[in-house]
């Protein structure tokens, strides 16, 4: 009986081993995209002179951006909302709803920013207005060079109550 | 000849015990005899029989790529080049709400029938579990046709799971591939879908099955020990012929629905336009869940209800304590279940109801400015002429016409081409009769909307998009 039990042992550790083994490179690969680091480009885009911009009027404005996606980088298009309140007072928003990711809709007769999935509504200033969204609206970094109004494309987490960028790189 | 077909089988039996196999499956014993009430079981099966062969055949024409998903779908639909694609293709999409429908009813049975109590739990969680894979399923292959629907529907639903405190985030981006919806995302999910949840799917069959044939039906409560002898039948060919009637109904069913109503392809995902995100539509009661709680109680919506609601459905057999499989014993659990199911109908309801509504009230659509790489065009002010006549293009156009003028079907006329800019030049009044009266491959809107409207249109957006001014 010692030797059938010391045998037993013997086989269930060896196939734990086995096991063990057989996973390592599985786990750690299917893991990977968790460390992977995203080269987040976010260079700049000249969105041309504010002063074209209509004040009090959102628009949305659609830009290349250079989009790096698993093996493929491409050039793609984004979009943002750009909202001129005076004379050099810009905002420029994501137009990705901070609530699960919906594509946000300038809504006039209502005038808000208004989330046609589930009615989370935002101001002029991005403020959360009402609805489910933990945040308001997404600003985007915005510089006024020489009257150029110029942006940095930038995706933030969605879901959660503070604003975090989407490529981890915050710090 | 009839000897030789008996020796040979005879000669078969003993090497493979293949007859023997074929009276296990065939003989089993039906206490109280066949019942059109056991049918939703192999209705699923025959489902799930239709979905992995039309989609083993629809794997071999799709290509798992953001660039090639959209293209790979359009090419399969087209009917010069198979006359089947489109149809296989809408048997498969109108598939998984058949299976997800049936799902309900095979549950609803079993609940009623009170196959969940002892000795049958084990069986009443593999089908739960089975339950969960076919959603997954449904879940994963929503995303693969990577046009808007698909593309928006996902990312709203992984967002959902980034909401669950500490492990959704991680999931979520495991589940992507990477931060964001993209190539890796596309290939995981087909890898989800066409490997990893059949195989489960397949597992957790062979369980569910074995479990069942260890304690077979669960016939009414009414029938006695004796009766249940006395009227018991053989699966073959009673029961069998019921299932097989059963289920030419359902797939004549799939047919005609996939017939009257091909699966759709819209426009290529692309994040830079305006969406209008909806998840597959029994995914509606949990997107509809997320209107009514706002921070800081959101996660009553999007956590507690649905998560009670599984672990009810776990529970069940443990909170059925009633002495007997009667109905009017088990009014409580019953009752609730019920409760719950009318609960995610009038949810599912309401988003139907809501989007009929919205579609009535539409806003003005705003047309994008679209920024060219290297130019700096951007501005220009919206007057209350063009806001109308945007929000007409956004009703009546955006289903052919992108909002730059680009074709979305790919008969519709490029709006930004030469050849339209010439026409409409030449003839702006042309352009007004095309929109009334319809065109080669254009329907006619003079049912839709006024000439003034049509007018509207034609000086607002379209020789905007003529003269390249927007």
């Amino acid at each position: 009986m010692e030797r059938r039990r010391f045998l037993t042992a013997l086989t269930v550790g060896a196939s734990g081993l086995l096991g063990v083994l057989v996973s390592i490179p599985l786990v750690g690969h299917l893991f990977a995209p968790l460390t992977r680091k995203a080269s987040g480009a976010d260079a700049p885009i000249d969105l041309g002179p504010v002063s074209d911009f209509p004040v009090g009027q959102p628009v949305r404005v659609a830009f290349p951006v250079r989009i790096e996606d698993g093996w493929a980088v491409t050039e793609g298009e984004r979009s943002a909302w750009v909202v001129r309140n005076g004379s050099d007072q810009v905002h420029v928003f994501t137009t990705t709803c901070p609530h699960l990711g919906c594509s946000v809709e300038w809504a006039p007769k209502r005038d808000e920013f208004s989330c046609p999935c589930h009615d989370s509504g935002f101001g002029k200033d991005g403020a959360k207005l009402h609805g489910p969204s933990r945040r308001g609206l997404d600003a985007l970094p915005v510089e006024v060079k020489a009257d150029r109004l110029v942006v940095r494309h930038v995706e933030y987490v969605p879901g959660i109550a503070d604003k975090r960028r989407l490529d981890g790189r915050d710090a | 000849m009839k000897e030789r077909l008996a020796s040979l089988l005879a000669a078969l039996e003993e090497r493979t015990g293949a007859l023997t196999a074929w009276r296990f499956l065939a003989d089993e014993k039906v206490k109280g005899g066949a019942r059109w009430a056991y049918v939703f079981g192999s209705g699923l099966v025959v489902l799930l029989v239709v979905q992995l062969l039309s989609g083993v055949v629809l794997a071999g024409d799709y290509a798992p790529t953001t660039d090639a998903a959209h293209a790979s779908l359009q090419a399969l639909s087209d009917p010069e080049r198979s006359a089947w694609g489109g149809l296989l293709r809408s048997l498969h999409h109108h598939g998984a709400t058949f299976l997800v429908l049936m799902l309900v009813a095979h549950g609803l049975q079993v609940a009623f029938a009170g196959a969940y109590r002892k000795p049958r739990e084990t069986n009443w969680w593999t089908g739960l579990a089975l339950g969960g894979v076919l959603l997954g399923s449904a879940f994963t292959g929503y995303l693969l046709p990577w046009d808007q629907t698909a593309y928006y529907a996902t990312k709203v639903g992984l967002s959902i799971l980034r909401g669950v405190p500490i492990i959704g985030g991680p999931s979520a981006e495991l589940l992507q591939g990477g931060p964001g919806l993209g190539n890796l995302t596309l290939t995981r999910f087909y890898t989800l879908h066409v490997v990893v949840l059949p195989a489960c799917l397949l597992l957790l069959f062979a369980l569910h099955l074995a479990l069942f044939r260890r304690h077979g039906v669960t016939p009414p409560e009414t029938l006695t020990e004796d009766e249940l002898e006395t009227q018991a039948e053989t699966f073959f060919p009673a029961q069998a012929l019921k299932d097989v009637v059963f289920a030419l109904v359902i797939i004549g069913g799939l047919y005609l629905v996939s017939t009257l109503w091909p699966a759709h392809l819209g426009p290529k995902a692309d994040p830079s336009q305006p969406f209008d995100a909806r998840p597959e539509w029994y995914f509606y009661w949990l997107f509809q869940l997320l209107h009514y709680f706002e921070p800081p109680i959101e996660w009553v919506g999007s956590l507690l209800i649905p998560g009670l609601l599984a672990g009810f459905l776990v529970a069940l057999p443990f909170l059925d304590r009633s002495k007997t499989r009667a109905i009017k014993d088990r009014l409580l659990p019953l009752g609730s279940l019920v409760m719950a199911l009318v609960g995610v109908a009038v949810l599912t309801l309401q988003v139907f109801l809501a989007d009929a509504d919205a579609a009535k009230n539409a806003e003005p659509v705003a047309v994008t400015k679209r920024l060219e790489a290297g130019s700096t065009a951007a501005g220009g002010t919206a007057s209350p002429d063009y806001a109308r006549a945007a929000m007409l293009y956004g009703r009546y156009c955006l289903e052919c016409h992108d909002s730059d003028g680009a074709p979305i079907d790919e008969d519709a006329t490029d709006l930004r081409s030469e050849n339209f800019a010439r026409m409409a030049a030449a003839d702006p009044g042309h352009l007004v009769e095309v929109i009334l009266s319809g065109g080669e491959m254009m329907p006619a809107f003079d049912e839709d909307m006024s000439r003034e409207d049509a007018e509207l249109i034609a000086r607002e957006i379209l020789l905007g998009f003529a003269t390249g001014s927007d």
